[in-house]
């Protein structure tokens, strides 16, 4: 389970993220949805620990992301970006294996583990290449792999399938899907309408680095009485936003 | 921090690094060719201009009366068996003229009543005239003004020899010069043959030195940054302070292997071309000299080894920290290029410097201690206390530089810029 409680970033003078709250329940799929600059990346960086709060907490399995870092990071599996950052000159799988190794597991859990993820993502015919011949999807399907590799409860997936064309992007979700299994939790950000109305259990709407709107896909048409989320999201951009309170 | 975890970002380093095929060349195999043959292209140049001037010096004389006796006068005495031709004119404007085209390497101007004196046993002043521009003119200049010393001697040996004089009153002083630091403890000479290698030797480590890890630490840190692959990397169990040090030690290793291949290089060079960088030619420079050169006591052989890993250990540090700094490739590529003219200054003064001349307050100077270190050390000078104390600025510095890059390390900025 993930809580955020008055969850705030500021840089400098600039309020990325002000006073968010949410509770992510286990075996969600949840979408962040919101603008450029809306603050996605920072509420995600936070929970990944990679940035401090100003201000409030982020509770992740019981652990809070300042005092108990390290536990959050072995809890949670981490790709941002639609730039994958793999080791060029490493083959896919000394690129998986170096995270493993460093996530402390076992080689023979370690060799075990790849090889299913080669026959998920049929990766046979390129897993011991060097990744700079991959195509874009290929690079995806190892990052994902590297990202998973210690089958965290938790992925923070920031803008997973940007650049990526649409098979690429179909393959993303693929995964997501497929890693909802044994009540993992997911956490996404996009700009996709489409995509979050695919995926996503749950959403929230951030604009100005505040919570909009939260709630199922259902209950927010109904809310707004309109079928189309992206008339919903506009309609809600340029009224400004009024402060959601949770 | 976590041994295990410093381990595997090590070895996943040098793997990587070592895959890298342009850089090892660049880095490691380059210099153990490139500076033998660099040498060998200026010995080759150097001794090309001396080979032309041996097989091909042409002379100019000068002289207004019969300018044939004083040709033959010229072949007989100065030219003998040398291959030097030698052209006449009759005035010195003609000579001087044709000497500043290069047609003659330069000239021997005999006065008027030359031939009436050395008859009577008088002085006469001769005139040499050569081109300071050309290395060949001062070549011959030498050659020809030596030919005239011996010619001088036998001259006055005859005469004394005539006189019933014994030829041993024309030196009744011989100087043989000794050099007094070089008799080691033992009483037995160290070969001290190796002025220029003591000269060349300690700059040319300390530029490689402060310079060596640069390419590793430029990829190992702005480059993860290009990758955008830190934000994965400390999402894992590992603590930032167990990769920034499994890092830091990829840079020192890669660091430490280019300064070994380059010292080898150096080496070579010298070995293959050991003309140029004699100036006696008494001395004789070879595996054997330099090996010679290089022996020391153990304990000497640690201190100035700590001296050189501890300078390596801050500027590793230094280069990492102007890496993680930059905000992209190419400005860290910039910023490290500075390090490279900061790492010669120092370098090039303590070349300036006799190894005798190093005071000690010098040891205080970060890069130039470990430079005299090395000269002084390399020139049988054992200073104990100027090996600590270099050794213990450099800790200090290296604890700052650690510090520092520590908490950059450690801040989130080095995600977010
Ligand atoms: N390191 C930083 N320093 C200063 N301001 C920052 C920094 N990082 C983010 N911001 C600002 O914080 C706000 C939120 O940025 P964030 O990257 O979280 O947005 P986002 O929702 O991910 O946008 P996008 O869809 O463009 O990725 C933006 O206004 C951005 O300019
Ligand atoms: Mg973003």
């Amino acid at each position: 389970m993930i809580k955020l409680v008055n969850l705030s970033k500021n840089f400098g003078s600039k309020e990325a993220v002000s006073n968010l709250n949410l509770e992510i329940k286990d075996g969600e799929i949840f979408g962040l949805l919101g603008e450029n600059g809306a603050g996605k990346t920072t509420t995600l960086r936070m929970l990944a620990t990679m940035l401090k709060p100003t201000s409030g907490n982020a509770i992740i399995n019981g652990y809070d992301s300042v005092k108990n870092d390290e536990k959050v990071r072995e809890n949670i599996g981490i790709l941002f970006g639609g730039e994958t950052g793999l080791y060029d000159r490493l083959t896919a799988r000394e690129n998986i294996e170096y995270f493993a190794n460093l996530y402390d597991m076992e080689k023979s859990k370690i060799k075990k583990t790849i090889e299913n993820i080669v026959k998920i993502f049929n990766m046979s015919d390129y897993i011991d290449k060097r990744t700079s011949i991959f195509s874009k999807g290929m690079k995806q399907k190892t990052a994902f792999a590297r990202a998973t590799i210690h089958n965290p409860s938790i992925l923070l997936l920031d803008e997973p399938t940007s650049g990526l064309d649409i098979t690429a992007a179909k393959q993303v979700h693929d995964f997501i899907k497929s890693y909802k299994h044994e009540n993992r939790t997911i956490i996404f950000s996009s700009h996709s309408m489409d995509e979050i109305e695919k995926l996503c259990d749950r959403i929230a709407i951030i604009h100005k680095g505040k919570t909009i709107e939260i709630g199922t896909l259902d209950e927010i048409k109904k809310k707004y009485n309109n079928n189309n989320l992206s008339d919903i999201f506009s309609d809600l951009i340029s009224k400004g936003g009024n402060d959601y309170e949770y | 921090m976590n041994i295990k975890h410093i381990l595997i970002v090590f070895k996943k380093e040098m793997k990587d690094c070592f895959r890298d095929k342009k850089s090892v060349i660049s880095n490691i195999l380059l210099p153990i060719f490139l500076i033998p043959i660099m040498y060998s292209i200026m010995n080759m140049v150097m001794t090309s201009t001396t080979k032309e001037i041996e097989n091909n010096m042409k002379i100019g004389i000068v002289y207004t009366q019969n300018i044939e006796q004083a040709k033959s006068f010229t072949q007989n005495n100065i030219v003998a068996t040398e291959k030097i031709d030698v052209l006449t004119y009759s005035n010195e404007q003609d000579a001087t003229e044709n000497l500043m085209n290069g047609n003659i390497n330069c000239v021997i101007i005999y006065p008027q009543d030359f031939f009436e004196n050395m008859q009577n046993s008088k002085i006469s002043d001769i005139k040499l005239k050569f081109n300071s521009t050309k290395n060949s003119s001062q070549s011959a200049i030498q050659i020809i003004s030596s030919k005239f010393a011996i010619l001088n001697s036998n001259l006055a040996a005859g005469k004394l020899k005539e006189l019933n004089i014994p030829t041993e009153i024309l030196s009744l002083i011989t100087i043989k010069t000794e050099d007094a630091h070089i008799v080691v403890d033992s009483g037995e000479n160290k070969d001290a043959a190796n002025g220029a290698l003591i000269m060349i030797l300690p700059m040319y480590l300390g530029i490689i030195i402060v310079t060596a890890g640069m390419p590793l630490a430029l990829d190992l840190f702005a480059g993860e940054r290009e990758r955008n692959t830190f934000e994965a990397l400390f999402s894992t169990k590992a603590k930032r302070l167990s990769i920034l040090l499994g890092k830091y030690a990829a840079v020192l290793v890669f660091s430490i292997i280019a300064i070994f291949t380059s010292f080898i290089g150096l080496i070579l060079g010298i070995v293959m071309n050991p003309e140029m960088f004699i100036a006696d030619k008494s001395e004789t420079l070879n595996i054997t000299t330099i090996l010679a050169s290089l022996n020391m006591s153990l304990s000497t052989l640690i201190l100035v080894l700590l001296s050189c890993i501890t300078l390596a250990i801050v500027f590793g540090g230094i280069q990492i920290a102007i890496s993680t700094y930059a905000k992209s490739l190419k400005g860290a590529q910039t910023y490290l290029s500075y390090i490279t003219i900061l790492a010669m200054i120092p370098s090039f003064a303590s070349m300036m410097l006799g190894a005798g001349d190093m005071k000690m307050f010098m040891s205080f100077i970060p890069i130039f201690n470990t430079v005299s270190s090395l000269k002084m050390t390399l020139s049988g000078i054992v200073n104990n206390n100027f090996l600590f104390t270099s050794i213990a600025v450099n800790l200090v510095f290296s604890a700052i530089v650690s510090y520092i890059v520590i908490k950059m390390f450690k801040n989130e900025k080095i995600i977010v810029r």
